[in-house]
């Protein structure tokens, strides 16, 4: 079994360790880092529960080993800070999330969506369901979840803490 | 669903996985892994040992060489969707890749990786023989060699790769004054593998007919299915293009796909739908096109 | 208002039973790779040579040879007896040993260090099979040899009524229209699979199970039934549960094997379930075909109604009796029929075991019945919304006895308003003339409108509890028996409580369910938890402010008043935390369990309505308008109430358009990866509009209805219609899922015609 010597920085904190060739930067990120917010919904890529951003991009954590992290840096659903308070207001308040496993992975993908979309055009419905449709949620129906983006991409919050 | 045992290996250098390709156990490259790991996690590949080509930053660029569009292995389908050289040089290539599964799939997707997988139903592989790219690949043993992106795909998930050569580059002829393009694809979901797909080239003489064509399909054989001039579009040169030919020769060449959806009537129908869709855009984009 | 629970949820702080696995060896199991077979061998020698592996068993190791799964529900006797419902026994194993059954069914069960370890392992146990003759479909199973050897046949259950006289009413009547419609197997399908950790304690001679369930009381009777453990034994615990929709409100071997296992080597155990094993072998749902006959007189009129149908419940269904009657009954549908002849069987075959998922039966009967309404109207020559209007029941027929009982025995009475105020309410949010306005946006597709009608007998017993327990500062801890998956059991039964005790909702301390805080429950499915739980949850609340009033006119020294968790009498006051303090020395005091039994059910009526586009190129479906309108009781939480409809309707989208188990000739199963199995994505499924007509119950102290399943139940005729109403009448889709093909092939038809 080949152990891999890897320095990887998660939520701002440099990990050095030594890992399995074969483990996921998911279980990396899990079972050495207790970091269990990354979720492991199909371990096929498919559902995007277990989204991260690695150097600023969204990555299924499933799909990449960690040994291909080493040098990068990893944004888990726990080291999302002020910047996306609003999108978990939003979500909270917006009703986009029920049982809660597959929010992380949202939160990722949309903290990407609406950080690409700084240029500043409004987003479009269409343009928040296409950008979404990598994550899957069973519970909701999406309604929240796209409300929640729109309202925090467009900036149009006026309630509560406006 | 997590994978089998393997060594993993990350060379520093183009150089040093050539070599590693020529010398080591059942060596697989990894380039973004999007389609390996998932079949490896299924446990439905299972490589001995793992080359991890994805940094080799030189192989990520993207570049501009007069006649055609240069791309490198490692470059992201993520970035074929959004870089404008792309869009600008190869439009039906940037259209294609953002028809490829979900947004943090295409950030990690890489187009050698992809045209290596050889999965008739994929995107890229049907833009790369549609237009008809240059696949250049390179051996620790023999060298460099280019083939053309027809003679790559050999069967379902099968290149024509010998085990140690990795593919490099991708040149993809940029388009031309009066050439117009089509990419259309049917899937039940976004995202999702497509039911059926067509891409088509086309270009126009200066009195409006047809000079040229190029249709491939996808999810339409084992491999992406060209019709060119050679092939299956001869018929309509000259012509001038109108929607009754394209849908008459989009049943004829839809006739000749061998879909292994089990509803084969409905497939080859769509194909024929993707064609005429195609080809009556390219028709519309050529006209702008001069 | 964000509900409790999402703070933590949305930190990525929840917990779910992945997440409880630290420390943990990894358990996986082997599962039969064939669809039927006989066991010759089995062969774990190299497995358990192999690295980091700590055990390999068989049943026989466990001392679990001829162990079996107990059933979950019996029919009551009397509505056994009313509706001829009969049922034989099942014998599912907990670890097969001589015989499989179905691809995906556990037999060897294995620990290991890691994951990855227990999955190399898993490869190289050997079973060796001697393969018998695959049953995939339920027709043939009904002809086909025993797939258990103490079975005579493969019905595993029936059902038969009538009332009325229907062979006299379709004798007479203007129209009989006749019809087939199957529902396709699909199922809950949650985001997060099963997964269970076992942790023993030799000194207790206990084993705590955390695991992700929807009926943890359930879970621990089983225990104890297999291996005669006493109650505090088997403590089970929920975690956060990343869905359930019925999936989990079901029994697994899984469980009741790893806290043998835990108990057997002294180990931490944890299986966490992989998407593939998901697929293969957590129970799935519907997989229905009914055989239907409606009379109607001239004017659309039901005269009478007749349905006869087959359960393909798999390799076994621990909740065959409750799917075959719920069925059954939901069948009458929310109309005014004099007549009806109504039969039912469920049938063994050999794929994966089946449970509840939302709707359990209802979905089925309301395809059924719909799709035959629509039918009718079409022979008829009137409209879809006309023949619901013609027959739908309103305020001068409700309440409306049927001459059945209901599975609880008690004589069915819809207790609705006006069940045609819905049909009028959701024409309100959706009319018809937005399909005109839409064809403008949609030129490449056609586009129709469909309606379908739906009536839910919810909130059914026999009983639920709930505990609530005044801390020292005051605060109450609650729990109750309906363990949360999602619904926000937190927020609901907080609010509950805290208006009953008139304390702020922050106040209220809600406690995961575990069977030793709460040792009595059944659980949550049947859209039951709000109205049953949350009636023990008020019962309790105002039990536990008597005492406490009792306890403070003693410390106080006479009457006092109350407000807001203080008690005053005069100048003097004590609070709850007080009293709790003064009472120390007996903790029963100030300590509440309720249980709450409901009489009868109470029903849940609503009319969906869908715009459905149908790409003319591709035959491809898209929803692009949605609402439901549905008469509701108080609603504890609206927001919460409107979350679950529209994750219902999601769910029902899904079933329509995309989702389905399917089975091979030789019987291995096609869907065994999310590129198989499609659920819908934020690009399926449209905004749903939805109207609450509010319709209080006195039935209950909280005037709720259940609403849990009404999102989904009528989802599935409302797309076929507007499927059939795309394609001006060209084709009348009665299988789900939806085919683009064969809806492609009638545009073609038409194409070709025109």
């Amino acid at each position: 079994m080949t152990e891999i010597p890897i320095e990887v920085m998660v939520n701002g904190t440099r990990f050095r360790r030594t890992v399995a060739g074969r483990l996921s930067l998911a279980d990396f990120l899990r079972e050495e880092l207790r970091l269990t917010g990354t979720h492991l919904g199909c371990e096929h890529g498919v559902c995007g529960a277990c989204s991260v951003l690695v150097d600023g991009r969204s990555v299924r954590a499933c799909l990449m080993l960690a040994a291909q992290a080493d040098g990068r840096e990893v944004t888990t659903v726990e080291g999302l800070g002020a910047e996306a308070r609003p999108l978990r207001e939003c979500l909270a308040r917006r009703h986009g999330l029920q049982c809660g496993f597959c929010t992380p992975g949202f939160l990722i993908t949309a903290t990407e969506l609406l950080q690409d979309n700084e240029s500043g055009k409004p987003l479009t419905e269409d343009g928040v369901r296409e950008a979404l449709s990598g994550n899957i949620c069973r519970c909701t129906g999406y309604q929240g979840i796209v409300e929640a983006v729109l309202e925090v991409g467009n900036d149009t919050e006026t309630r509560d803490d406006a | 669903m997590k994978p089998a045992e393997f060594t993993y290996y990350r060379p520093e250098s183009v150089g040093e996985a050539l070599h590693g390709l020529a010398t080591l156990p059942d060596p697989k490259p990894l380039a973004g892994g999007q389609s390996l790991l998932t079949l490896m996690n299924l446990r439905l590949a299972r490589p001995a040992t793992l080359l991890d080509i994805g940094r080799f930053t030189e192989l990520a660029r993207v570049f501009d060489d007069t006649e055609a569009l240069v791309l490198g292995a490692l470059v992201r389908h993520r970035t074929c969707e959004t870089d404008p050289l792309v869009a600008a040089r190869a439009p039906l290539l940037h259209a294609a890749a953002g028809h490829i599964g979900h947004l943090g799939i295409r950030n990690q997707g890489t187009i050698g990786g992809s045209l290596a997988h050889a999965d008739p139903a994929a995107e890229l592989p049907l833009a790369a023989v549609t237009l008809g790219a240059t696949v250049h690949v390179e051996s620790a043993t023999r060298g460099k060699r280019a083939l053309s992106a027809e003679e790559l795909f050999v069967s379902f998930y099968a290149n024509s790769l010998e085990p140690d050569e990795l593919i490099t580059w991708i040149t993809v002829p940029a388009i031309r004054p009066g050439q117009g393009w089509g990419f259309v694809e049917y899937a039940r979901q976004h995202g999702d593998y497509a039911l059926a797909g067509a891409g088509v080239l086309l270009s126009l003489d200066a009195r409006g007919r047809i000079a040229g064509l190029r249709i491939g399909l996808l999810n339409a054989a084992d491999r992406p299915l060209l019709f060119d001039e050679r092939e299956g579009t001869a018929p309509v040169l000259g012509e001038l293009p109108e929607p009754r030919l394209w849908e008459g020769l989009g049943w004829r060449l839809a006739a000749l796909s061998e879909p292994s959806h089990p509803d084969t009537e409905y497939v080859k129908a769509l194909c024929a739908s993707a064609i005429s869709e195609a080809a009556e855009a390219a028709t519309e984009r050529a006209g702008e096109n001069t | 208002m964000a509900r409790v629970e999402d703070g933590t949820l949305l930190a990525g702080q929840g917990r779910f039973a992945a997440d409880a696995a630290e420390g943990a060896h990894q358990v996986v199991f082997v599962r039969s790779t064939e669809p039927h077979a006989d066991i010759l061998g089995i062969d774990t020698a190299a497995a358990r040579a192999m690295p980091g592996v700590l055990g390999v068993y068989t049943a026989a190791d466990l001392g679990l040879d001829g162990a079996r799964l107990p059933v979950l529900t019996t029919p009551n006797p009397a509505f056994a007896e009313a509706t001829g419902f009969q049922m034989a026994e099942q014998r599912i194993p907990l670890l097969a040993t001589e015989r499989v059954h179905y691809v995906g069914q556990p037999i060897v069960v294995l620990i290991a260090t890691d994951r990855y370890r227990a999955e190399d392992a898993a490869e190289a146990v050997t079973v060796s099979y001697r393969g018998r003759a695959p049953v995939t479909d339920a027709a043939t199973a009904l002809e086909a040899e025993p797939l258990y050897d103490h079975l005579a046949d493969n019905e595993i259950a029936r059902i038969g009524y009538s009332f009325g006289d229907p062979e006299n009413a379709f004798g007479r009547a203007h129209r009989v229209v006749s019809g087939e419609y199957r529902i396709g197997r699909h199922g809950a399908v949650p985001l997060e699979t099963r997964g269970a950790v076992a942790r023993p304690d030799r000194r207790l001679r206990r084993v705590d199970l955390t695991t992700s369930t929807q009926i943890p009381h359930l879970v621990r009777n089983a225990v104890r039934t297999v291996t005669g453990w006493a109650e505090h034994e088997i403590v089970v615990h929920v975690p956060d549960v990343g869905g359930g929709f019925g999936t989990k409100a079901n029994v697994y071997a899984e469980e009741i094997v790893l806290a043998v296992l835990a108990r057997q080597t002294g180990f931490d155990l944890a299986w966490i379930e992989d998407r593939q094993e998901h697929l293969l072998s957590a129970a799935q749902g519907r997989d229905q075909v009914h055989r239907t006959r409606l009379a109607v007189d001239g004017q659309g009129r039901i005269l009478a109604w007749g349905d006869e149908f087959l359960v393909d419940v798999g390799a076994g269904s621990l909740w065959v009796a409750g799917i075959v009657a719920n069925t059954a009954v939901h069948a009458l549908g929310p109309y005014r029929i004099p007549a009806v002849r109504m039969s039912g069987r469920a049938v063994l075959t050999t794929k994966t075991i089946v449970a509840q998922y939302r709707g359990a039966g209802r979905p089925e009967a309301a395809f059924a019945l719909e799709r035959t309404l629509d039918a009718a109207a079409a022979e008829l020559g009137i409209g879809t919304a006309r023949i619901r209007e013609i027959n739908l029941l309103t305020d001068t027929d409700l309440p409306y006895p049927r001459p059945i009982p209901y599975r609880d025995g008690e004589p069915i009475v819809y207790d609705g308003w006006d069940y045609r105020a819905c049909l009028t309410k959701v024409r309100d949010l959706l009319p018809e003339t937005e399909r005109e306005r839409l064809r403008a946006e949609h030129p490449g597709a056609l586009l129709g409108y469909g309606l379908g009608c739906y009536l839910e007998a919810t909130a059914r017993g026999p009983y639920e509890t709930a505990r609530l327990r005044v801390l020292d500062d005051g605060a109450v801890e609650l729990a109750t028996g309906a363990a949360a998956a999602g619904q926000g059991h937190a927020t609901v039964f907080g609010r509950v409580a805290a208006t009953a005790l008139g304390i702020p909702e922050d106040r209220v301390r809600y406690r995961p369910t575990d069977t030793e805080r709460l040792p009595d429950g059944i659980g949550t499915f049947a859209s039951r938890s709000a109205v049953v739980a949350g009636s023990a949850v008020h019962n309790g609340a105002m039990r536990l402010l008597d005492r406490a009033r009792a306890l403070a006119q003693e410390v106080l020294g006479g009457p006092v008043e109350y407000a807001g968790g203080v008690f005053r009498r005069g100048e003097a006051e004590i609070g709850l935390g007080g009293i709790a303090a003064h009472t120390r020395g007996d903790p029963t005091a100030l300590d509440v369990t309720e249980t709450y039994r409901p009489r009868t059910v109470t029903w849940t009526m609503g009319v969906h309505a869908a715009i459905v586009a149908v790409d003319r190129r591709s035959g491809m479906l898209s929803v692009l308008r949605y609402a439901v309108a549905h008469e509701g009781g108080n609603e504890l939480d609206p927001e919460i109430v409107r979350g679950q409809i529209l994750g219902g309707v999601a769910q029902g989208i899904g079933g329509s358009l995309f989702e389905e188990y399917g089975y091979a000739p030789s019987g291995q199963p096609l869907s065994t990866t999310f590129a198989a199995y499609h659920l819908p994505l934020s690009t399926d499924v449209p905004n749903v509009a939805v109207a609450h007509l509010h319709v209080d119950t006195p039935d209950n102290p909280i005037g709720a209805r259940g609403a849990g399943e009404s999102g989904t139940i009528a989802a599935y005729p409302a797309i076929a219609a507007a499927v059939d109403d795309a394609l001006g009448g060209r084709i009348h889709c009665a299988a789900t899922p939806l085919d683009p093909g064969l809806i492609h092939g009638a545009l073609r038809k038409a194409a070709v015609l025109a």
